[in-house]
């Protein structure tokens, strides 16, 4: 064994302890410094006595530069850099160097190359050898032999190029044989030697080759990587490099699964990103289509984007997101109704929801009418929308008359948009829904997102609430008692109530395998008490003036304030 | 019998070495030859292919459960059975080289349990982070990672 540091050997200090540390045992071993890069680990020294067959990097030694043989001996003080310094660049060289493959036909490394920055030290110390090559620039540049820092100055400062080198262990004997059998070790200093040497990683740990962006793996695997990868793992990897940006961008990055995922627990998701959805299915079959202007197929991601960001910024709802009798052959949505509680026992005494039933389904249709889907009611059917009938709404309640039940009067709902609430600030188009019933104005319902983040609309006034989808009933919601929080997950057999509280314990017994396992399809239908934001207080004006009498509730940006002043007449008047 | 890159023969089971499609299908080819059929394997090396039969003959006694996507974790132990974990507790170059067989050889298990180990390093990382763990250079030039972040935005933390 010729060169045998030991990590163990170190003492506390972190420093080498020379004494134990043996470099040149004898001189015809010198030539025989090598590592075996056959070890998987790439830092074990080559022990075989015939290092041309010892391991694959193994070889003779290069001619030695006979005008680099004259130095002379310096002083044993020279100990600037630490041994331990030492000791883990010539690891990180030895493991860079294995795993690099680096190529075989080397050249010899002068000792001032050496650097601690670039941990080319190591690489010196193995040239002696001409073991290992690094993928350096060469350049026909060297200090010449009398600037050349002669032991042990020489691994201080070049006086040429004034480049800093690391000091030697103080071990002048040593040095001297080691320069006797290795000259170009410690004349040829290459200048500059810090801008033409590889970029070293810091850390002690070699880092390996870029395997999965370099073109080390097919696209397949790689797409097949991404597929293990969240959302925000994939744009995370966007900001990495160029190649990850266009790959995980891709269609084939799993964006059509997260597509179906994020959705399936969703009541609605935008026309926009529907077709961008579409777009990025019919892409697979059109070979024209493959690649977009930007380089790859992100339809399915830009899809993705555009139902959350639509969901984060509209709080509107048009006259197709309200009306069910859509100028298509489907239909549009059943609006949940219910009454709250503040609208008093009058009225929740004969709410289906308020009797524990499903709530009622009133539809919206473009004239301006709304009828009733559920419960069915006792008149006639009014009219029938894509096989679904329609009733007048209220007409399943009980009416007697002298004892006798009759079909109920007639109640007649319409609804509209206006610009604004008497008691609420000015907002978009939509924003607004006053509904007229039996005649006369209710206080307005103000329409936004379900706060239970399942991007359907509710529209809410102070006595009422409307969900663009099922409510939750209410046996099942009696989360203000805190039991039982419960939500419909959809199964391909139908629909069934899981616990919301328990959802993580659910054991999967449905697996959707439409297109992919895993996708748990659960939908937040409750629209809790507390996320109501429009109350008696809030919308004071407009339930004053119901209460009063008022049939018609004023409208405009003045509303507000014209009901201000004639209110503080009455005041006055009183 | 499958043979490694390097002419290496390693004995195998007939129901093991079907786990890869791709001998699969040799060996259906070869279905009138004698009962020992060599498969030359060229593409893959003897210390990958030697991993491969490890993988295969442990999954027909334990057969890995599937790995859900997208990964519930970065730990791998936490997603796969733990003789799994530790199968792919390897230095980079043999993964990187083990989703190549495993796709050349088509054998599904193998493909997502090392495809998902590499998912595990990504997972939760910065883009930092993820060059500093697979040596990756930032090509990108100031204005286009301006660009990339704020494309990115959409899906910040509010």
């Amino acid at each position: 064994m010729v060169f045998n540091i030991n990590p163990r050997t170190m003492s506390a200090t972190n420093n080498i302890n020379i004494d134990s540390v043996s470099l040149f045992d004898d001189d015809d071993s010198l030539n025989k410094i090598c590592f075996d890069f056959d070890d998987p680990k790439g830092k074990s020294w080559c022990t075989s006595s015939d290092n041309s067959s010892c391991c694959s990097l193994c070889r003779l030694p290069n001619d030695v530069d006979e005008d680099a043989r004259d130095f002379e001996h310096g002083d044993d003080d020279a100990d600037s850099l630490s041994d331990l310094e030492a000791l883990e660049t010539l690891n990180d060289l030895v493991s860079f160097s294995t795993s690099a493959a680096a190529p075989r036909q080397a050249a010899p490394l002068s000792m001032a190359q050496a650097n601690p920055n670039n941990n080319t030290f190591a690489a010196s110390m193995m040239s002696t050898s001409d073991q290992v090559s690094l993928p350096l620039k060469r350049q026909a540049c060297y200090c010449s032999s009398s600037s050349a820092m002669m032991m042990p100055s020489l691994f201080n400062t070049c006086a040429e190029c004034q480049s800093t080198s690391p000091t030697l262990p103080n071990r002048s004997t040593y040095f001297t044989q080691f320069a006797s059998k290795n000259s170009s070790f410690l004349t040829r200093h290459h200048h500059s030697c810090t801008q033409l040497s590889p970029a070293f990683p810091p850390s002690s740990v070699p880092a390996p080759p870029d395997f999965l962006t370099a073109g080390f793996l097919p696209e397949d695997p790689v797409y097949s990587i991404l597929t293990f990868l969240d959302v925000r793992s994939l744009t995370t990897l966007r900001l990495v490099n160029t190649k990850l940006r266009s790959m995980a961008s891709d269609n084939n990055a799993g964006w059509k699964h997260h597509c179906a995922a994020l959705w399936s627990r969703k009541v609605r998701v935008c026309d926009d990103a529907r077709r961008l959805f579409d777009q990025a299915n019919a892409a697979e079959d059109d070979a024209a289509g493959r690649r977009a202007s930007n380089g790859w197929r992100s339809s399915a991601m830009e899809a993705y984007k555009t139902s959350i960001l639509e969901a984060e910024s509209v709080n509107e709802i048009t006259e197709d997101d309200l009306c069910f009798d859509l100028a298509t052959d489907r239909s549009g949505v059943k609006w949940s109704f219910r009454f709250k509680e503040s609208a008093g026992l009058d009225w929740t005494s004969w709410d289906p929801w308020w009797k524990n039933g499903p709530a009622r389904k009133l539809v919206f249709l473009r004239d301006g009418s709304i009828l009733q889907a559920h419960p069915p009611g006792r008149s006639t059917i009014v009219t029938t929308h894509n096989g679904t009938p329609l009733y007048d709404v209220f007409s399943e309640r009980l009416v007697q008359r002298n004892g006798v039940d009759i079909i109920p009067p007639r109640i007649e709902m319409r609804w509209r948009f206006v610009e604004s609430s008497m008691d609420l600030p000015s907002r978009p188009d939509g924003a607004y829904v006053r509904i007229t019933v039996g005649g006369r104005d209710v206080p307005t319902y103000v329409v936004r997102r379900s706060p239970n983040g399942n991007w359907g609309f509710i529209m809410e006034s102070c006595w009422g609430l409307y969900a663009s989808f099922e409510l939750a009933s209410r046996e099942d919601a009696t989360s203000s008692l805190g039991v039982g929080r419960r939500a419909l997950r959809r199964t391909r057999n139908g629909s069934r109530w899981v616990n919301v509280d328990d959802e993580n314990n659910v054991e999967d017994t449905e697996e959707d395998n439409i297109g992919r396992r895993n996708v748990r399809r659960r939908v937040n239908l409750f629209v809790e008490e507390s996320a109501m934001t429009v109350t008696g207080v809030s919308q004071w004006r407009e339930a004053l003036l119901y209460n009063i009498g008022a049939v018609t509730l004023p409208e405009g940006n003045h509303a507000s304030s014209q009901f201000d002043a004639a209110w503080q007449n009455a005041l006055l008047l009183r | 019998m499958e043979i490694s890159k390097e002419g290496d023969t390693f004995p195998v089971d007939i129901e093991v070495a079907k786990m890869s499609e791709l001998v699969r299908g040799m060996l259906e080819e070869d279905a009138d030859e004698e009962d020992t059929t060599e498969i030359p394997l060229p593409n893959v090396k003897a210390q990958v292919l030697k991993k491969v039969i490890e993988f295969c003959k442990h999954h027909k006694s334990e057969p890995m459960t599937e790995i859900e996507k997208p990964l519930k974790s970065p730990v791998m132990a936490e997603v796969v059975q733990k003789w799994y974990a530790d199968f792919v507790n390897v230095e980079q170059v043999l993964l990187f080289e083990l989703i190549l067989a495993a796709n050349y050889m088509d054998i599904k298990p193998l493909l997502d349990l090392t495809c998902a180990t590499v998912a595990s390093m990504i997972k939760g990382k910065t883009p930092e982070e993820i060059r500093k763990t697979f040596n990756i250079a930032n090509d990108f030039s100031p204005e286009e990672e301006a660009q990339v972040r704020e494309e990115n935005k959409w899906c910040e933390e509010p």
